[in-house]
């Protein structure tokens, strides 16, 4: 019966964990390969949070750290951005639904007036976005941002929950009240609140048992720390979907970090939704930057297939430091498929 | 005990000589380290183009047809100095470019009837520039030159108050007709009011809407030629030669009466090698001004309280819809060539980016960068060593690895560069009135 109970307890522990990374995305921020990006609609546009006065040119993509004097940087990738009005509002979260508000609880809110801390009427910024607040307190905020279509009168709106100043602890305050709640379950029903009571009578034999008793606990740390690997692995080596959803993409450069001005080559690794390598397919590349509107100095070219879904690209040279944009055309004799992979320098 | 007393007495000696070869050792050492290895020919080379011999003759601006005419000269100089140019009676040009201070003012952002959005550049020298203001909103020195007259936060004056001052002044309408020819008569008030100019205070903004395209044009064209006198007496204004040319005078001429080594020690003979080598400041701080007069953003951190500054983006959008610009009415140029504003670069690769300011005569300049955000040449120097990432655009500078010591070195070497201007005194002060109208060279 134990022994059943930990299974359990070890099996929805490993499902939070896989689901876990799912849920520190939220709102209308992503992140996406090293960037952050906002997306309004069908707009999207790379998104970062400064704190100069206190962290200087640190970055943040959507918490941030402490209150006070705050930017908010918009740097578009859809170049009609430039073009539409932009609002831009951030609320006090009462919502109820914490980092899982959305648009409609948003729309809910009869007067949102009330609850504004900072408003920025909508101005067209034909170079990149940006908004200034000082934050007088720490707490929970909504952003809000508003684009128009270029032609027609729909608004696009995007959500982004964030915190100011609230202990950064992430996921870790909810995974101890499970633990706890778990230990607890755990402990009354393998008949411990009678043992504690015939214990109270007795005075005797508080310690025996500690380490069964504590079972629930270990698992949970255990998972814990697996979790963390698992982000951790996730981070070394950045992936990117393409836009049918259906091939995931990796690359290995020969030299790390990406170098500035060196001609170098890198190793494209392709697979499917099974996780199988994907072979024979044709790719070609395009990009550049941007944010500086500019392309690539040179003309990468893949040259050849290495067996096992590995590619050889030759030919890739970044020449300033930045946000960075490959975009990738795959073609196979069943299908045809793009990325968009994203670096910074 | 005696035997070991007699040892004693042996080596000593020995340890005599070897204590003094290894202290000359060290000596040498010491001095071979200390003297710099010579300049090689291609360093030579590099050092005379940052000589302020080899600046060119300034070449006519043919936007400005008085640019180089001494009654002009004069007369803007007055105007430089003159207060009653502002709105309160208190501010002139002067007020924040003070001759004393290179002509600055020693503020992070410049003071006037408020305070402006930058920090207030020297003027010496700037006639080299294409482009005037941080972010290059102004194309020549004269378009400059209007701007501060009329904006509320520094002289907050108006072109209609400042035509009629002109024409009520003995001197300025006398010099003004022998520039320009007749001044318009500005007493029927029905067509010219007491204070009228766009863009400033909403009445006076309203006045001047309420004039006819025709007066309206008057009245600038006078404004114009304003810019176009303070141009002419800024022109003169130019950097003298300092330590550092006389360094590179010896470097470049060997037999000359003065030796290199006198002229420079060490340690600023290093900050020179670092500067136009290791450090890489000759990409943007180049020439015998250290300037090559273009837009760079090197990651600078806003302002308190302020969103970062999207400097030349926002400039040449500005300057594009300037009806003083090169290639508007109020231009003498007649060729319609304005070739630095045809083919400026434009758009989000310019985003965030300000106009390398000259690096001669730094000293009593502080605070520094467009903002005046860093309040120390060893700031500056730490903040290009760190090279940190933009908040908005990209910084294009990369990071130098150089030690405390090398950017000590630096400094040392930007020092020399100070030296007094090489304009006669008597265009540093503020004319006497007795002497208005006597024009010598």
């Amino acid at each position: 019966m134990n022994i059943m109970r930990s299974i359990n307890l070890l099996v929805s522990s490993l499902l939070f964990v896989l689901y876990a990374p799912s849920l520190l995305a939220h709102g209308s921020v992503v992140a996406e390969g090293d960037l952050c990006l906002i997306k309004i609609g069908f707009y999207t546009s790379h998104f970062k949070i400064f704190q100069p006065l206190a962290s200087k040119e640190r970055e943040f993509c959507e918490d941030i750290p402490a209150s006070g004097e705050s930017i908010f940087v918009m740097e578009y990738r859809h170049q009609e951005l430039a073009n539409v009005p932009i609002e831009f509002r951030i609320i006090n979260n009462i919502t109820g639904k914490g980092r899982f508000a959305k648009l409609e609880d948003v729309q809910a809110i009869k007067d949102i007036d009330a609850i504004t801390v900072f408003y920025q009427p909508p101005t067209i910024e034909p170079q990149v976005f940006t908004a200034l607040h000082n934050f007088e307190q720490e707490g929970n905020f909504l952003g809000i941002v508003t684009v128009k279509h270029p032609q027609t009168d729909q608004y696009y709106s995007a959500v982004f929950p964030f915190s100011v100043g609230v202990n950064s602890w992430g996921l870790i305050p909810l995974f101890v009240c499970f633990a706890l709640l778990a230990q607890l379950i755990y402990w009354t029903s393998s008949g411990g609140f009678g043992r504690w009571r015939i214990a109270t009578k007795t005075k005797s034999n508080k310690r025996n048992g500690f380490v069964i008793k504590c079972r629930p606990m270990l698992i949970f740390a255990t998972s814990f720390l697996l979790m963390g690997a698992s982000s951790e692995t996730t981070r070394a080596q950045p992936s990117w979907v393409s836009d049918s959803r259906s091939l995931t993409v990796t690359f290995n450069s020969e030299i790390n970090p990406l170098p500035i001005n060196q001609m170098h080559n890198w190793t494209l690794h392709l697979q499917d939704q099974n996780g199988m390598p994907v072979a024979n397919a044709l790719i070609t590349l395009t990009g550049g930057m941007p944010v500086h509107n500019h392309g690539f100095p040179t003309n990468p070219v893949m040259t050849q297939y290495l067996g096992n879904g590995d590619y050889r690209v030759e030919g890739i040279r970044f020449h300033m430091q930045g946000d960075w944009v490959l975009n990738l055309v795959i073609t196979t004799v069943d299908f045809m498929d793009t990325v968009l992979i994203s670096v910074t320098l | 005990m005696s035997r070991f007393g007699s040892i004693a007495a042996k080596i000593k000696p020995i340890i005599f000589v070897v204590g003094i070869c290894f202290l000359l050792l060290l000596i040498l050492l010491w001095w071979s380290e200390s003297r710099p290895p010579p300049w090689t020919q291609a360093e030579k080379s590099i050092l005379n183009t940052l000589n302020i011999a080899n600046l060119p003759v300034l070449k006519p601006d043919p936007s400005n047809a008085v640019a180089d005419n001494l009654h002009a000269a004069k007369f803007g100089q007055s105007l430089f100095f003159d207060t009653r140019l502002s709105g309160n009676g208190k501010v002139a040009c002067a007020t924040c470019h003070q001759p004393q201070r290179r002509f600055s003012d020693g503020l992070s952002k410049a003071v006037a009837l408020g305070q402006s959005q930058r920090n207030t550049p020297s003027i010496v020298g700037s006639a080299y520039s294409p482009w005037l203001y941080w972010d290059g909103r102004k194309d020549s020195q004269w378009s400059q030159a209007l701007s501060p007259l009329e904006d509320p936060a520094e002289q907050g004056s108006n072109r209609m108050y400042l035509a009629r001052l002109i024409s009520n002044d003995s001197f300025y309408a006398k010099t003004y007709v022998e520039l320009f020819g007749e001044l318009p008569d500005f007493n029927d008030t029905s067509r010219f009011p007491e204070n009228a100019g766009p863009m400033s205070y909403p009445l006076w903004n309203q006045a001047w809407l309420n004039m006819t395209a025709a007066d309206q044009y008057l009245l600038s064209q006078v404004f114009a030629n304003l810019g176009k006198v303070l141009a002419a007496y800024e022109r003169k204004l130019m950097p003298g030669p300092a330590r550092f040319d006389e360094y590179v005078n010896a470097v470049l001429h060997e037999d000359d009466t003065v030796p290199a080594k006198e002229l420079f020690n060490s340690q600023e003979i290093e900050g020179l090698r670092l500067f136009i080598g290791e450090a890489g400041c000759l990409q943007c701080h180049n020439g015998p001004l250290f300037s090559n007069n273009e837009f760079h953003n090197t990651g600078l951190l806003p302002f308190p309280g302020e969103v970062p500054d999207q400097g030349r983006s926002k400039g040449v959008e500005i300057l594009k819809n300037d009806p003083f610009n090169c290639l508007g009415p109020f231009s003498d140029e007649m060729s319609h060539q304005c070739q630095e504003f045809t083919y400026m670069r434009t758009g989000s690769v310019v985003l965030g980016s300000m106009r390398t300011p000259s690096l001669r005569n730094l000293g009593g300049t502080a605070p520094y960068m467009h903002k005046g955000q860093l309040s120390t040449l060893a700031q500056v120097m730490e903040h290009y060593n760190a090279a940190p990432l933009a908040l908005i655009g990209h910084n294009e500078a990369k990071p130098l690895g150089l030690s405390k010591k090398q950017l000590g070195q630096l400094e040392l070497f930007l020092n020399t560069l100070d030296a007094p201007l090489s304009t006669a005194d008597e265009w540093l002060l503020k004319p006497d009135s007795s002497t208005l109208g006597n024009v010598t060279e």
